[in-house]
């Protein structure tokens, strides 16, 4: 069946709630974006418990998507002589959370005071 | 990177089985090093992190665009999916799935905590070898009343007998022990040299006894057991040698028994017997006063033994005109040390053990019940998947797995109860044993019925799990579930019967149960209310053993025993004080033959037997005894007196029927024998005297102490009006003053000794009450959700039938209907069945016919109270269904 949504398709993929926190902390942590790193971020700073688990299937979905890419680090005594898989963000990955950050402020805009306060 | 703590090592272990291998090496090192950064601070908190972090994997594995499509391959044969998809669906019905464990874990850890006491009870090896070959015997006189070994038996079996490999003899003493300090009383046990032998004992030190040691007069030696030699040796290893003085005969320790051997009757000490069989007197060779022991060839079994037991003890009969009436029956040495003589115990151990397996069987109805309601409720969902590609067989599998599951967790719950409870089970002593409680009434649950609890829970999964697949027949119709808006899609008429059936099965099978439990509960209030012809409460009784000094002849043993009276009863809270050779319902009774004067027996091997009891005057008084006609004993009955004798209605009425006893003279022995007469002077009601005949009522005489010659040894019974405990510790100290030698055993309620002798009977009251109880509350939940869910699913029915004019009172009538219809149904069939099977009861029940009218009844008159609660809710509900909201 054809539906009409299928010529509208957006170039950049929508990206969604968690996938919005990783992309974030990849893009906060730099150089240091890896599993551990990136699992240790979103708990403090968004105060959310999450699974390593869930870490990585999102991580492989957004490199499936092409947002992000991924290469081998060295490896370091603390993980008993394993390498480390880093992250960092794709143009395609800085587009979307750029979109998603500006539809974020727009529809804040005005709402600021009563947000912090909730 | 050296130390891997184990939760670590365990989870990284799990985790390279589970992880594609493409991920693993970067999950694994993440793992471990957010584990060691949290360690430091809260090692508690990363534990747990870990845990969780490793569950999260292994139940969803991540996955990558590379990987996806291998895992997927992987998973589809693998089994642990299916747990994983059973989990899930357990998981949103979480009450019904934590009601059907509670239930499984009830059914299997009653099964296995009763099973457990039953190993134990009757399988579980004793300490010594080969003790299934161990037996021993009885003597039966009238072929029923059991008795002693005499010697002359022992050396026919000796001489003419092909079936033992080793044989011996021993006698229980009470004896006072002196080693330097104060003296002890001391089970003693004398055995002559084959005793030891057969019974399989070794030496932990030194030596056992041997021939040398058994021949008359040689050197008296003595072996302690281990634990006397702990407790009042120290555990010295120089102990052989030590002299020691057993009932005022020098002797010497000559070795230390090995560990846990406790035959006979727990001794703590073993002597020779000294005795030369053959030579003795044909007199004392009669005396059926020895406890034999044999070990069986390995090539006889104990029906062959008894088989040959029997015609030797025919044999003698025909020789010896004294043992004629007399038979012989040999007894494991389990069935002996459990005093099943009768089998009673085994086959109450059996009903309990039946009756466990019952309630496991309500368990699982009823568990198999709670899952059936819910497999209605599932029908969309697995409609559902079917219409979108799953196979019937794989929802099949995931069924079975999500039963297996709760059989498992069930079954595991069920165990750790049993384990935790089971201990608690001893406390109820189903057998006081004279030897190797610790081995006979330990009822732990070990890696042994952690099994059968194993074996439980797998017959509960498939129980369970059978009903379910039932249903697998029956295709669900895709279309008509998915067309269906409701959440439910209502119980099918075929459903319905299924569920009708099942509970149905519940009430039979509780019925079964509480038959059982109302015929055995109603035989136990018989035999503790049964008339025991005395009053036990506030009686103490101990056993004195009195120094050899003061028993040189019977004057001086009266002499004394007056004085230890008067101590006794000087003590304040003391209100009575008597001696009597034997108190009632002891384990060992002195009995006596008896002839009536003028009445002499036709055959002069006829012997009547009565219970011998020499009591001092306020005995009678102060037990309690009914007096019929004349009088009791009194002061004045003394040595120099006329002879007297109190008889019980019982020897009255075997020794002068229809008569009246009073002044008629009856005397001790046999027609002819030389014992002086005694004129009966009273006439009492029944006493239960004989603790094995319990049950029915034996011929009894007292006559004064003063006035009879006995050795045997003297129990003290104290009446005391304040605490007897407390009374007890200050007779004991008072009586111990009177001669420094004198040995007194503790003081114990005479009410516990009677309440022991119910011990058995107890157990299976309290078992079978319990686990009735248990299947008829399963049985009325049962029923209660049964009704509920008929009822809910009918609901538009109902509100039809209201909003068309019918009565709410008809609507009540309709669901009692319903409850009626099952519970009749149930009620009939277990009745039935428990009326086929009540007669197997008849051995163990007392006063009660297994057909008891008012046990049916009361029976019946539960289980309507209990249905009808059951009924209760349902109807009301289904009475306040409002059939403007419900046909909107």
């Amino acid at each position: 069946m054809i539906t009409p949504t299928m010529w509208f398709k957006p170039h950049t993929p929508v990206l969604g709630d968690f996938e919005q926190l990783t992309m974030l902390a990849v893009l906060r942590l730099d150089d240091e974006a890896y599993g551990a790193a990136i699992q240790r971020e979103i708990e403090t700073q968004a105060e959310r418990t999450i699974s390593i688990n869930a870490v990585y299937t999102t991580l492989d979905r957004l490199e499936g998507k092409g947002l992000l890419r991924s290469w081998i680090g060295e490896p370091t005594p603390q993980r008993g002589g394993r390498r480390k898989k880093h992250y960092a963000v794709e143009p395609a990955g800085m587009t979307s959370i750029g979109q998603a950050y500006r539809a974020f402020r727009r529809l804040t805009r005005g709402l600021e005071r009563r947000l912090e306060r909730a | 990177v050296t130390s891997h703590p184990w939760g670590l090592r365990l989870a990284l272990w799990l985790l390279r089985r589970r992880l594609a291998p493409d991920r693993l090496e970067f999950v694994l090192g993440d793992l471990e090093e957010e584990y060691r950064r949290r360690a430091p601070h809260a090692p508690a908190g990363a534990v747990l992190w870990l845990l969780r972090q490793t569950l999260d994997c292994l139940f969803e594995p991540p996955h990558t665009a590379q990987t996806a499509s291998r895992h997927l391959a992987r998973t589809r044969s693998n089994s642990l999916r299916y747990v994983r998809e059973a989990v899930r669906s357990l998981r949103t019905r979480r009450p019904a799935v934590a009601a059907s464990i509670a239930v499984i874990a009830v059914g299997v850890g009653s099964a296995t905590m009763v099973a457990a006491a039953a190993h134990a009870l009757l399988f579980r090896a004793l300490p010594v070898p080969q003790h299934e070959r161990l037996v021993t015997g009885v003597a039966l006189r009238e072929g029923v009343d059991p008795y002693g070994t005499s010697i002359l038996e022992y050396r026919a079996f000796r001489d003419r007998g092909q079936s033992f490999a080793a044989m011996g003899l021993s006698r229980q003493l009470s004896s006072t022990l002196r080693m330097g300090g104060a003296p002890l009383r001391v089970r003693a046990a004398s055995v002559d040299a084959g005793y030891l032998s057969a019974a399989g004992a070794r030496a932990a030190i030194g030596r056992t006894i041997s021939a040398d040691d058994d021949r008359p007069g040689a050197p008296l030696v003595a072996v302690v057991s281990h634990g006397f030699w702990s407790v009042h040796l120290a555990q010295s290893p120089s102990i052989l040698g030590t002299p020691l003085v057993l009932d005022g005969r020098a002797a010497t320790i000559v070795g230390v028994m090995s560990n846990g051997f406790e035959l006979p009757f727990a001794a703590e000490v073993w002597v020779p017997m000294q005795l030369a069989f053959d030579a003795l007197p044909l007199e004392q060779q009669l005396a059926s006063a020895y406890t034999f022991l044999a070990r069986l060839r390995d090539d006889v079994g104990v029906a062959d033994a008894n088989r040959e037991v029997s015609a030797i003890a025919a044999a003698l009969a025909r020789e010896h005109s004294q043992r004629r009436g007399w038979a012989y029956r040999l007894l494991g040495l389990r069935q002996q040390l459990t005093g099943d003589l009768d089998g009673r115990t085994t086959r109450i151990v059996a009903l309990v053990v039946a009756s466990a397996l019952f309630l496991l069987v309500i368990c699982c109805i009823n568990a198999a019940n709670l899952l059936l309601l819910q497999a209605t409720e599932r029908q969309r969902d697995e409609a559902v998947r079917l219409a979108i590609g799953a196979s019937a067989r794989e929802l099949a599998l995931e069924r079975l797995a999500a039963n297996a599951l709760i059989g498992v967790s069930g079954g595991v719950l069920g165990v750790c109860i049993a384990a935790w409870v089971g201990p608690a089970l001893a406390t109820l002593n189903p057998v006081r044993t004279e030897a190797f409680a610790s081995t006979l009434t330990a009822f732990r649950v070990d890696a042994a019925f952690a099994s059968v609890g194993a074996v439980m829970s797998l017959v509960a999964i498939f129980a369970i799990g059978l009903v379910p697949q039932l249903r697998l027949g029956e295709r669900p119709a895709i279309a008509a579930a998915l067309a269906s808006s409701a959440p439910r899609t209502g119980v099918s008429r075929a459903h319905r019967t299924q569920l009708r059936l099942l509970v149905a099965a519940q009430i039979a099978v509780a019925i079964v149960l509480l038959v059982a439990g109302g015929l055995v509960l109603r035989s136990f209030s018989a035999l503790r209310h049964v008339d025991l012809g005395f009053e036990p409460r506030a009686l103490v009784t101990s056993q004195l053993t009195l120094p050899p000094a003061l028993t040189a002849n019977h004057a001086m043993r009266s002499a004394a025993i007056e004085r230890v009276l008067d101590a006794a009863r000087s003590v304040p809270g003391v209100t009575g004080a008597a001696v009597t050779t034997n108190v009632p319902l002891q384990r060992v009774s002195i009995d006596s033959f008896y002839t009536v004067e003028g009445a002499p027996p036709g055959n002069a091997n006829d012997v009547p037997i009565t219970a011998h009891r020499a009591v001092t005057p306020g005995y009678l008084r102060m037990i309690g005894v009914r007096l019929l006609r004349g009088r009791l004993l009194r002061d004045t009955d003394g040595a120099s007196a006329p002879r007297v004798a109190v008889d019980t209605e019982t020897l009255a009425a075997q020794a002068w029927p229809g008569q009246d006893p009073g002044g008629r003279r009856v005397r001790r022995g046999r027609a002819g024998a030389i014992a002086p007469w005694l004129t009966v002077v009273g006439v009492v009601a029944d006493v239960k005297e004989d603790r094995f005949n319990f049950r029915i009522d034996r011929a009894a005489w007292y006559m004064p102490y003063a006035q009879e010659d006995s050795a045997a040894p003297p129990n003290l019974v104290v009446e005391a009006s304040g605490d007897p405990s407390v009374v007890a510790r200050s007779v004991g100290e008072r009586v111990r003053d009177v001669d420094p030698d004198l040995v007194m055993s503790d003081l114990v309620p005479l009410d516990s000794q009677v309440a022991e002798l119910l011990t058995t009977e107890r157990f299976a009251a309290v078992m079978l009450a319990t686990l009735a109880l248990s299947g008829l509350l399963l049985a009325t939940l049962g029923l209660h959700s049964a009704t509920a869910q008929i009822v809910s699913a009918q609901r538009a029915e109902i509100a039809l039938r209201l909003a068309v004019g019918a009565s709410r009172r008809r609507v009540v009538q309709m669901v009692v209907r319903e409850v009626a219809l099952v519970a009749t149904a149930g009620t009939a069939a277990g009745t039935l069945v428990a009326a086929i099977a009540a007669p197997n009861l008849g051995a163990i029940l007392f006063e009660v016919a297994p057909h008891d009218a008012t046990t049916y009844a009361s029976v019946a008159l539960l289980l309507v109270g209990a249905c009808s609660a059951a009924a209760w809710l349902p109807a009301l509900r289904a009475a306040r269904v409002d059939p403007a909201r419900l046909l909107r």
